[in-house]
Parts: C-alpha cells; structure tokens; sequence
C-alpha cells in the first residue's frame, strides 16, 4: 500500500514537471540571418539619390524593419520594400508593424530589456535619451562613406534628431500644418481664396463671410476647425511659446504679450463662432470629416488629410497658414525619424535600406506619391512629380513656402515636455478654447504650474 | 516506510502547480513588480532610478491633474452607485411581475451590456453633439416653439456636462447587468412572506419596505460593493466618449494611469498613482464591509 501511494506521487510529479518543460520551450528567434562577408563593396557615390546601393554582399541577408500604421499607410511601406528588394535581390525585408500604441509600447519595451531590436525602424520620441543608452546608431560616417547628403534636408528638418552635433536618424517628414480649404464652400459664400500673404486678419474678415449661425444660436457652419495644439504655430511666430530655452527651459513665456496675442486670436476666433470648440471638432469626429462634411470650411492641419481628401473627390486646395501681424510665419519640423539600431548585425545593408527610404527618387518618391506627407527632402518636393500641378491640391508651391519656415516649435527633445505638456499647458489651454477661462487669467495660472514644475525638476 | 497520513497530502501541491505557476506568473508577480517600480523614476528607454517616496509626495502635493482626477472619482462614485442602484431595483421589481412579456423586455434591457463599449460611446458621441444631437434635439424645439432662445448645454465639450454625459452612457449600458443580479434576488423572497403580510393588511409600499428590501438586503450590498469598484475602475467609456473630456474633466483615475504610462512615459508615477488607487477601493470595500452588519440580514442567521 505504501509503495503504492508513493510511486503513484512520483509517477504525477514527473508528468507534472514533463509538462511545464514542454510549456516552457524557447520561441524561435525573428530574422534570424546568414552573417554578411566582411565589407559592403564599393558604393557609388551619389547626392540624396539612392544611386547603386551597396548589394555587394551575395550572401543573402535578412533585415527587419519596423514601423506603426493602419492599412493604408503599410501599403505605401510595402512598396517601397519591394522597390529595395528590386535593387537589391539579396537582401530581404521583413516588416515588422503594428498600429500606433501598440507599436510604440512594443518598441519601448524592445529597447527596455535590450534585444532583438529591428534592424532599422520608425521613432517619434525623444531621440537623446536611444543615444544616451547606445541603443541608436551615428550616422555620420555612413553618410560620408556614401557621400549622402545631408543638406538636402530643410533647414532644422534635422535638429529633433541631431545630438552633440551628430545625426542618429533620418527625419521622413515634417509635421507642418496647411491650411486647407473647400472652394465650392469659399465660392457660395463669394470669399476670395486664401494666399500666401493672408495675415490673421485676412483669415478673420474671410470667416466671417463664412460661418453660419441662426438666429437662435444653433451654428450649421463654422468656417475654421483647427485642434488646440496647432495654435502653438501662431505663438511661437508671433515671438511666444511655452517656455524661454529647448533644451534647458528656466521660466514660462506663456504670459509675455506677444504669446497672450496668439492665444487672445484663436479664443476670439472660438468666440465668435467664427472657429469650432476643439473639444467640439473632436467629439464631432474629427477635422478630417468636419471638412468633408462641410461642417467647416477650413481646416488647419498637416498634410496626413490629403489622401483621404482626394479619394473623396472634394473641391478643395491648400495655402500656408495665415501670418502674424508683424509677417512671421513657422512650421512644425517635427515628424517621426528612421533610426538604424547600433546593435544591428547588418549594418551595411541597413544603411543600404536607410539610404534608398530617405532619397528623392526612392522611398521619398514613392511616399510622396500618396500625398500623405510633408517630404523633409527640399529635391523630392522639387521634383518634377511631386510638382506636377495635375494633382491635387493644386497648389504645389505651398509646400516650397512652408519648407522654408521649418522649425521645431515645441520643446520635443526635451525629456519632460510630454509629461509636462501633458499635465499642465495643453489642460491649461484647453479650458481656453472650452471658452471656460478667459485668456489673460489662464496663462498666468499656467505660467505659475510650470514655474513651479521647472523649480521643482531642477531646471531654474 | 512514510506513513500515509490523510491530513498531509503534499501531492496535492504538485496538482495545482501548474495553476499555481500560471497565478505567480501573471498575477502576483507584476503587481509586486508594480508596487516596486512605484519607488522608481523609469521612462522605458533608460534603466529605473530608485527615488524612494518622491512619487507619492509628488502626487499629493505638486501634481496638477491628481486633485482634478481625484474630484471626479468622487463624483462618479456618488454619483453612480446610488442611481445604478435604485434604478436596477426598479426595473427588477417592475420586471418581476411575471406577465408573459417580461422576458422580451429582460433581453431588451440586458442588450446593451453585451453591445462592444466602442460602438455604444460613438453613438452616444453623435447623440450627445450639441447642435444637431437627439438628446439636445427637444431641447432645440422647445425653443424654436417658445420663441426663446435657449441654450442647450454642450454635453461632451464643456467641463460641467462631460461627466454628467459620461454618467449616462455608463448607466445606460451597465443597468440591464445589475437589474437581472437584483431579479435573482427577488426571486428568493418566500412568497408565503408576501402572502401574509397582504393578509395583515400591509400596502405594497410596506411590503416592499418591511418584506422586499431587508430579504434581498445581501444581493443589495453585493451590488453595491461591485458598482464601487466598477465606478472606482471607470475607463472604457470616458475613454472611447471624452478622451479625458475639455481639459481633463472627465478624466478617471484608471485613464490617468495609462496616460502617465504610455503618453508621458512615466511608469514609476503611474504605478505610484495605482497602488494609491488600489489601497483607496481596499478600504472603501472593508469600510462597506465592516458596516453590513448594521442593515443587510442574511436569512441564515449568520454574518
């Protein structure tokens, strides 16, 4: 009976722990590739081109590439992979790609515990603290050993990106804001259109031609849609911001007159019903389909809209944002950067890839093609297809005039803008534009919660 | 030469090991995980920095949202659990009469809990818009037939309607669940109580205060408790209705955690604000329970 019992308990232990074995078996390793032989061949020199990238090595090699978005946007990643692999027959691409949080969180994560990061791959953040860990990869002397050039970007396209004067990734575009505008909704209401020389109070006297509001209050039209955070355009050209210094801010410069004029614009603006509430613009569903509804007859936002605007066959063109009454004018240079990971094993193949993505007749050409983006390369907005006035929006010069006014608005590089933005400026402001608080009172408190977070942090 | 001795049964252990490993796995460990990373400063990229208490001093004292969040819960707490309650026990009572059609009306108000929350808040969105909604709609009329003007509040984009519309949507699609709990309940009440206390002469509003309510007194404070923790936990449809609402009015505080985490990259404040958090609705449920001595009366006798 005793022996019994106790084989029976060895006999369960063993099946138990068989099982947990099994269960625990080691997931095969992504990507896993041939090593490459040493040396990537002679590489042709060539401007932003992608000219005859470095396919030297026969041995075939494996290379993944991650990014985030929807359907859409992956089509486009898909061409220009199959583009490269054309070139480059052995050398293959693996996308790796999810929707936006999901990729960001996989991405963080990837870089947290230090492995099996992608070979190169898509980052909107800060980009010092990857440098600082050695997570991301200079790449200053691949450029030169390929003579890549790097002052085909816009001017500051670049800065997000460049850290103790070296460049650890390859901005794709910017996040320049047009402004957008529906001409049948400009012709019914008899209102010339927008130009590059309209001021903010062209855009006034324009909106009020083209709000409509009834005589009981109900408003059918409103002539601009515009989110709160693209009014930081207007403060940082009107000589405001948020804060006095990027990358070591000491005080808030939200209460300065020139910035109290910018925020003093576009609550004037919501005041009068001449501009929707943003909290109203994104319960409503979005500006995307407030234009395309007719629910406004503007909107300011960047160039993500234009396809979704074509495919819909709106009458519909684009002009810069309106100027400051002193005749300034900026554009956000931010936007998402290719990075190489420095632990990457294929490094010349990556910069093959990084090279062929971020050139005006390769994977620029092909992005651009959709109309989706702002190019951070002054050729591919240049040349010859993105100008072709064929296409729509008509106006392609616009994107010569913004190009030139690229800076960074906000203070993205430093490393606690977003919690900071996050929990005290865009709540701040918000309660503006909810025409809750009056202006001249919410940049005082404001200035005070980040004068107080910047003593707090250590900064001033 | 062990011998067998039935109240030792080590075997047993290496049964439920496997569920065992599965609880340490993805239960235990992440919070105990969660209560260390709270004493840190980790932004993902670069590894945690151990700063002690300086995430919970910074809460209650410097952080801006903290309080506003902190407001809210309190109206949504007070607010729900009291209306989710009482309108539940009306429609059970008003269903449980038991005319034929009471089942069809039972799935009608069971629907919207199994609805996805995504699809519900998005109508409830375009419901709630401010010129052209129909909840606002009778409002609009009304003036248009008085020749006022009237000026219907602006639901999802103002600070005082946020969570007011937030409220209702959650009512709307959580009551069905409560009603068919407080139905079970009921149906548990001897009917030979209810017979005699008719014969007494007992009116249907002293039935219900004097028979009804103290037998079904344990599925109420069953409900209740569930509602705190459910109203304490809000997310889904601030999240997919407000986004946090104008200038974090209807922000809760499980939203606050996962912007801290994902939006600003600060876990080691987001796991400070969830351990904050997890001991708040600990001691509300020991508070609820400590009193149900004083008025729930289970029919066994027992507590």
């Amino acid at each position: 009976m005793k022996i019994y019992m106790k084989t029976h308990m060895q006999i369960s232990a063993l099946i138990v722990i068989a099982t947990a074995l099994a269960a625990c078996a080691a997931p095969p390793t992504p990507g896993s590739a041939v090593p490459t032989t040493a040396g990537a061949g002679a590489p042709t020199a060539s401007g932003a081109t992608s000219g005859a990238t470095s396919s030297a090595s026969g041995a075939p090699v494996t290379l993944t590439w991650g990014m985030w978005g929807d359907a859409e946007e992956l089509k486009a990643h898909q061409a220009v992979a199959d583009a490269f692999m054309a070139k480059n027959p052995n050398i293959k691409i693996q996308l790796q790609s999810a929707p936006w949080d999901d990729y960001n969180t996989k991405l963080k994560t990837l870089i947290a515990s230090g492995t099996d990061l992608y070979d190169v791959f898509f980052y909107g953040f800060n980009v010092e603290d990857l440098v600082r860990q050695g997570v991301v990869e200079d790449l200053d002397p691949w450029a030169q050993k390929t003579a890549y050039k790097f002052d085909d970007y816009w001017p500051g396209m670049l800065d997000r990106v460049t850290v103790d004067g070296k460049v650890y990734g390859l901005v794709r575009d910017a996040d320049a804001s047009l402004l957008y505008y529906r001409k049948d909704l400009f012709d019914a209401a008899k209102v010339a259109y927008p130009t590059d020389k309209w001021t903010w109070d062209d855009l006034r006297t324009a909106a009020q031609k083209l709000s409509k509001i009834e005589s009981n209050g109900r408003v059918t039209r409103y002539a601009l849609g515009m989110e709160g955070g693209k009014a930081d355009a207007w403060l940082s050209a009107s000589g405001g911001g948020y804060v006095d210094n990027f990358s070591k801010p000491t005080k808030c410069i939200l209460d300065t007159p020139e910035s109290l004029a910018a925020v003093n614009y576009f609550y004037g603006l919501i005041k009068d019903n001449l501009a929707m509430k943003p909290a109203d613009l994104a319960q409503g569903g979005g500006d995307s389909a407030a234009f395309q509804s007719g629910k406004v007859a503007m909107i300011i936002q960047n160039a993500s809209r234009i396809p979704a605007f074509n495919a819909a066959n709106l009458n519909y063109d684009i002009a810069p944002i309106p100027l400051t009454p002193n005749g300034k004018r900026v554009a956000e240079a931010g936007g998402a950067a290719w990075h190489m990971s420095a632990k990457s094993q294929h490094k010349d193949e990556a910069w093959a890839l990084l090279q062929f993505v971020q050139s005006a007749d390769g994977g620029q050409a092909i992005y651009a093609k959709s109309g989706g983006i702002f190019p951070a390369l002054k050729s591919e907005v240049n040349s010859p297809a993105f100008q072709d006035p064929n296409q729509k929006p008509a106006s392609r010069s616009t994107f010569d005039t913004v190009g030139a006014t690229l800076k960074l608005i906000n203070p993205i590089t430093w490393k606690y803008w977003d919690d900071m933005s996050g929990t005290i400026t865009t709540p701040g402001l918000d309660k503006v534009w909810a025409l809750e608080l009056a202006p001249d009172t919410a940049v005082k408190d404001i200035c005070t919660k980040v004068n107080a977070y910047l003593a707090q942090k250590g900064q001033s | 030469m062990r011998r067998w001795n039935p109240n030792s049964q080590p075997e047993g252990y290496v049964f439920i090991l496997p569920s065992l490993i599965g609880v340490l796995v993805f239960s235990a460990f992440p919070v105990l995980f969660a209560i260390a990373v709270s004493f840190t400063q980790w932004n993902l990229t670069t590894p945690p920095r151990f700063i002690g208490l300086a995430n919970f001093i910074n809460l209650f004292s410097q952080d801006v949202l903290f309080g506003q969040v902190a407001a809210n819960m309190a109206v949504y707490v007070l607010a729900l659990v009291p209306l989710q309650t009482v309108l539940s026990l009306m429609l059970a009572l008003a269903l449980g009469r038991g005319l034929r059609i009471m089942p069809f009306f039972r799935g009608i108000y069971y629907m919207p809990v199994i609805t996805t929350i995504v699809a519900a808040a998005l109508v409830f969105a375009f419901m709630f818009d401010r010129d052209y909604g129909l909840v606002n709609a009778p409002l609009w009329w009304l003036g248009d037939f008085l020749r006022i003007k009237i000026d219907p509040p602006n639901w999802l984009g103002s600070s005082d309607w946020s969570k007011p519309a937030v409220i209702l949507l959650t009512l709307w699609k959580n009551v069905g669940f409560t009603t068919i709990l407080f139905l079970a309940g009921l149906q548990s009440v001897p009917k030979e109580l209810h017979e005699a206390a008719m014969i007494d002469g007992a009116s249907r509003w002293q039935r219900l205060r004097s028979v009804t309510l103290p037998l079904i007194s344990p599925t109420t404070f069953f409900v209740m408790v569930i509602l705190t923790i459910g109203a304490f936990r809000l997310f889904d449809e601030p999240f997919v209705m407000t986004r946090g609402g104008p200038a974090g009015s209807s922000l809760t505080a499980v939203m606050y955690i996962y912007q801290t985490a994902f939006n600003f990259s600060a876990m080691g404040k987001a796991s400070a604000i969830a351990l904050v958090l997890f001991a708040l609705i600990l001691s509300v449920t020991l508070v609820q329970q400590r009193l149900q001595r004083h008025w729930v009366y289970y029919e066994t006798g027992g507590e």
